[in-house]
């Protein structure tokens, strides 16, 4: 009658394995368990848990005794490499993982297996505990979930106080009633989850996973020459903004700066400004410049990075808010934000920010009579456009082993700027046109000469974007214009669906800014365009939903946070209404509302469907034909089974009006025992039945 | 309906103590850290509980002990309880279902332990609709006439750490007579083989009949069948002598209810209900005489009389209580005495 499904066995064994496969990518991916200590632990555990049982038979001891000594050397080693409070959470549970195998070695007992799950559980809050990326917190709601089925598993299979087991097959449609109650319990998960209060914020991190963060952002410039640069496609930020048709046009082309590098030795690119002062909301006057009237606020949601450099485009007008985790930012004299602490965790923050303006609209005047105003306020900084003396100096300071070389000279005739009736703008527009003509962009990174720069510029005439910002400021602060790298990323790609720019590591980029005497710096990009590497295609459409989905689960999940909160609460309380303080209105509310609403009901409707159909049509067609023969013949005496009605009740009740006793008890009893005796009812039965149902008479 | 009626109630297993104790744990770390995936693991645990709670509900308010079936035991011996199960709902499997059974409302607690049960036993599962006849073993029970139990109904499905229970009072009707005393059944038995013999022996002719092909050839009366063809013989009829007739067990209503205390008085219950059983092996038929009018007749009704006699504190009530058995007409012949220091023959006056 029943079909066959999984026994009892497989399904508490399956669950098992599954838990440890997910449990030990957890810790390989969140690298708080060393691969090389986790990972046989966890295969010998899977081991365990596959050929459990008899199989083992005498060799458990043995499997026990090498287990214990494996766990003591662990322990050894643990001790020997434990350096303080906070290695001890790391330690601990790189001892769970050792003492998995151990326990899981009488997985079949009650005990063990709770002291298994729990031992699985503690390496996987602490795998969570110290990683906030999207792999590592989808792999722990599959934990939770596997977690789930594993204790139903094991409350069925393994042996309770009675000492009785269910050694049979999971009947069909078990898993129906997880489905049943799953919405009730996710809903109750979820309205835990986004109601309880955040209050405080607290990031840990671990020794071993320091070293082991990738950027491509380093803050620091090093033309060294050695070697092909390989590009990361990691995620560095994402960059949101009210104004998304401006973010849409603009952001691709976007110059988030970071650090501004004033100090060249030859090779190596160096910050001379080393005091921050203490920035708030808003911004020290030392880095304003002059810049477009309208400005944008623009939120950063900076990925977790080994950098403590905060980004933004364009000049920094105020700052508008900041996560809590973000510490707090300080400014140097260059320009340069970044944040007091450092922490392998996302953060967030919101600037209002002004475009910059082209060179042509900050001065009309020829450099040279520019650079007169300069000369003038050497010696004196009365206005916050204007550089000190040690600043000018700093910044107009070509490396003596540069400045003297012929090659250097050579290329700078080859440009041929005069300073004395060419703007900014005009050479801006030369060496831009210049290097986009006849330098290619590439990241080789491998030069024909020993002077890298000079390789670039003379003979092989391609490199990345250090060697053309280089080069550019260079030759501006031989015309006598003070000029400086900056490092930072340029633009990214659009994400429409969550109208997100991304910025990835492989957007990491440098240029240069100019300085305008009483304006101001402006900002220059030499680099001629990289080979287009817009992808196209299903890929590039997958990556956009990935990025998407990631983006959402980040900021409702793993960055869930107070402000989080306090923007669902005031979006709540703003349905029905345009601006705070206006009345309800009913409209506005049904159009917010009404879409979210619509859905839900669409698919109520489809669930009832759906469970109407699988519910209902699959009993009517369990019950034999004889009895359906009958259930019909009853029906046309107008005593129908009604909906959900047992077959007992039913039969009561046709007794009750007026069936004979007898022959329902002899169909209900014939029933019963086909659909529900190990038995079932002999050719013999079941023909007297099908004439007892034939010879009723309505 | 089904809320008005039934006491129902919710316990932690041991490790759902320990799990909810975890999770209670993590929330706490999770709220001084703000680690998001320490709130995941609390809602996800508590969702859990939910989940928990929610599926144990359905198989509670779907499944149900419908009846007891009747028995008869003595006391202190195991014997089967079968009762029938229903699950009235329509599409839910009920799984891991403990059924127990107990004379008396027991006091649950916050933390699962089973409570002591008369007779107990674990269904792995009840199909959608489905009245299943199951069996419990049970160890053992008091003397009395029990016609209600309650049916505590346990499942710790689906994972193991919430137990909820449901306590139905079921009719029944279950006789548990007095402990046989096997010393004295010893003894009533060689007793009673006597009293046989004897009877046997003063066995008197009652009349002949004709010969039928099964009877033993010692029957046949050869002084009037001897000259006559097979099919012609006659064989001897007897019968017990008059005053041989029906035993009556006397066992004086009023000298049990007199005796100090409760282990006498169970005591002498128990011897009663030993002559019952050794006259039942003798084949031979009895009466149970309590004096005062109140005789019994056949083994079912002296049983039952017995099983519910009232308890020692009760006693005074004497046996009108016991109304549903059926009054005895009286019948004389030899007369078996019990009481708490001997059993002895005497014939009935």
């Amino acid at each position: 009658m029943s079909a066959r499904t999984v026994p009892v066995n497989v399904y508490y064994r399956v669950t098992w394995q599954l838990l440890l496969i997910v449990t030990g990518a957890l810790a390989v991916a969140s690298q708080v368990v060393r691969p090389q200590v986790g990972l046989p632990f966890f295969l010998l555990s899977y081991y365990l848990v596959t050929s459990y049982g008899a199989s083992l038979g005498r060799n458990r001891t043995g499997i026990a005794l090498g287990i214990a000594a494996a766990l003591i050397l662990l322990a050894a080693n643990e001790v020997m490499r434990f350096g303080g409070v906070d290695d001890l959470v790391e330690v601990m549970i790189e001892l769970s993982c050792g003492a998995l195998p151990l326990i899981l070695l009488t997985h079949e007992r009650p005990t063990s297996y709770w002291l298994g799950a729990l031992n699985v559980s503690i390496i996987a809050i602490g795998c969570i505990s110290f990683t906030s990326s999207v792999p590592v917190y989808l792999g722990f709601l599959a934990f939770i979930g596997l977690l789930m089925l594993s204790l139903n598993a094991a409350n069925l299979y393994l042996p309770d106080q009675t000492g009785k087991a269910l050694n049979e097959d999971l009947p069909p449609g078990f898993f129906r009633q997880f489905v049943y109650v799953f919405p009730s319990g996710v809903g109750a998960a979820v309205l835990i989850f986004m109601a309880f209060p955040r209050v405080q914020h607290f990031t840990m991190s671990l020794g071993n996973m320091m070293g082991k963060s990738k950027t491509g952002y380093s803050g620091v410039i090093e033309l060294s020459g050695d070697g092909e640069i390989e590009e990361s496609a990691a995620l560095a930020l994402m960059v949101a903004s009210p104004d998304l048709g401006w973010l849409r046009v603009n952001g691709p082309s976007l110059l988030l700066r970071g650090d501004a590098l004033d100090t060249f030795d030859g090779t190596r690119w160096t910050s001379s400004v080393f005091d921050y002062k203490a920035f708030n909301m808003t911004p020290d006057v030392r880095v304003t410049t002059r810049h477009a009237p309208e400005t944008k606020d623009l939120t950063f949601h900076i990925e977790p990075t080994a950098s403590s450099a905060i980004f933004y485009p364009g000049v920094l007008v105020a700052m508008k808010g900041r996560t809590t985790n973000a510490g707090k930012f300080m400014v140097n004299a260059n320009g340069s934000v970044i944040r007091d602490i450092f922490s392998l965790d996302r953060f967030s923050y919101t600037f209002r920010i002004a475009p910059t303006l082209p060179a042509a609209a900050l001065s009309a005047a020829p450099v040279a009579e520019d650079l007169l105003h300069l000369s003038a306020a050497r010696d004196r900084q009365s206005s916050p456009h204007e550089l000190t003396a040690r600043e000018l100096d700093v910044l107009r300071a070509v490396p003596a082993a540069v400045k003297g070389a012929k090659w250097f000279a050579a290329w700078r005739d080859e440009l041929g700027a005069d300073p004395s009736t060419d703007t900014l703008a005009d050479i801006e527009e030369r060496v831009v046109e210049y290097f986009w003509t006849g330098f290619k962009w590439s990241l080789a990174n491998k030069f024909s000469g020993e002077n890298a720069l000079e390789s670039f510029l003379t003979k092989d005439k391609q490199g990345h974007c250090e060697y053309f910002a280089t080069a550019t400021v260079l030759y501006l602060r031989s015309l006598g214009i003070p000029a400086r790298v900056v490092v930072g990323y340029r633009g990214g790609t659009y994400n429409q669906l969550i109208d997100t720019l991304e910025v990835r590591e492989e957007n990491a980029h440098a240029w240069v800014e100019a300085f305008v005497p009483g304006v101001g710096w402006h900002a220059m990009d030499p680099t001629p365009p990289a080979p287009s590497g817009i992808a196209q295609g299903v890929g590039a459409k997958m990556r956009t939903y990935v990025n998407a989905f990631s983006f959402w689960f980040r900021h409702y999940i793993v960055d869930y946070d107070q402000s989080t909160q306090k923007d669902l609460i005031r979006s709540l309380k703003n349905i029905g209404r345009k601006q705070k303080g206006d009345k309800f209105d009913w409209g506005a509310a049904a159009r917010s509302v009404g879409p979210w609403a619509a859905i839900v009901v669409i698919l109520l409707i489809l669930g009832s469907f759906v469970w109407r159909r699988a519910f209902s049509r699959g009993e009517i067609q369990r019950l034999p034909g004889y009895y359906l023969k009958f259930a019909g013949k009853m029906a046309k005496a107008g005593q129908e089974r009604r909906r959900g009605e047992t077959l007992g009740s039913w039969h009561e009740r046709l007794i009750a009006n007026g069936a004979d006793q007898d022959l329902v008890h002899t169909i209900g009893a014939a029933v019963e025992r086909d659909l529900y005796a190990p038995e079932g009812l002999t050719p013999a039965e079941r023909d007297d039945v099908v004439r007892l149902v034939a010879g009723v008479k309505v | 309906m089904y809320y008005k009626a039934v006491n129902r109630g919710l316990s932690f297993t041991k490790p759902g103590v320990y799990a909810f104790g975890l999770v209670l744990v993590i929330g706490m770390i999770a709220v001084t850290t703000g680690i998001n995936g320490l709130y995941v693991f609390l809602s996800a645990g508590l969702g859990g509980f939910v989940v928990s709670g929610l599926l144990s509900e359905k198989a509670m308010t779907s499944c149900t002990v419908r009846s007891v079936a009747a028995a008869m035991a003595d006391a202190m011996v195991p014997f089967p309880v079968r009762f029938t199960i229903e699950n009235r709902s329509s599409w839910f499997s009920v799984f891991a279902m403990q059924n127990l059974f107990v004379l008396e409302t027991p006091r649950l607690r916050l933390i699962a332990k089973p409570p002591p049960s008369l007779a107990g036993v674990r269904i792995p599962r009840v199909a959608p609709g489905a009245i299943v006849t199951c069996e419990a073993h049970c160890s053992g029970m008091p003397r009395g006439e029990y016609t209600k139990v309650i049916a505590l109904q346990l499942t710790t499905f689906p994972f193991g750490i919430l137990e909820k229970y449901k306590q139905v009072v079921i009719p029944a009707s279950l006789l548990v007579a007095p402990q046989i005393d096997p010393g004295l059944l010893a003894e009533l038995r060689t007793m009673v083989q006597r009293q046989v013999a004897k009877i046997e022996a003063e066995k008197e002719f009652y009349c002949h009949r004709s010969f039928l092909p099964l009877d033993p050839l010692r029957d046949v009366d050869w002084r009037k069948s001897a000259a006559r063809a097979p099919g012609d013989w006659v064989v001897k009829q007897y019968r017990r002598p008059a005053n041989a007739g029906t035993v009556r067990v006397d066992a004086p209503w009023g000298y049990g209810a007199n005796l100090p205390d409760e282990a006498r008085y169970e005591q002498w219950l128990s011897r009663v209900r030993t002559a019952l059983k050794a006259l039942d092996e003798g084949g031979l038929p009895y009466l149970l005489d309590f004096g005062g009018g109140m005789v019994f007749e056949g083994e079912g009704d002296c049983r039952r009389v017995l099983a519910a006699a009232p308890r020692f504190d009760d006693r005074a009530q004497g046996l009108a209580t016991v109304s549903s058995v059926r009054m005895g007409s009286g019948a004389s012949g030899k007369r078996l005495a019990i009481r708490l220091e001997s059993c002895a023959w005497d014939q009935a006056s």
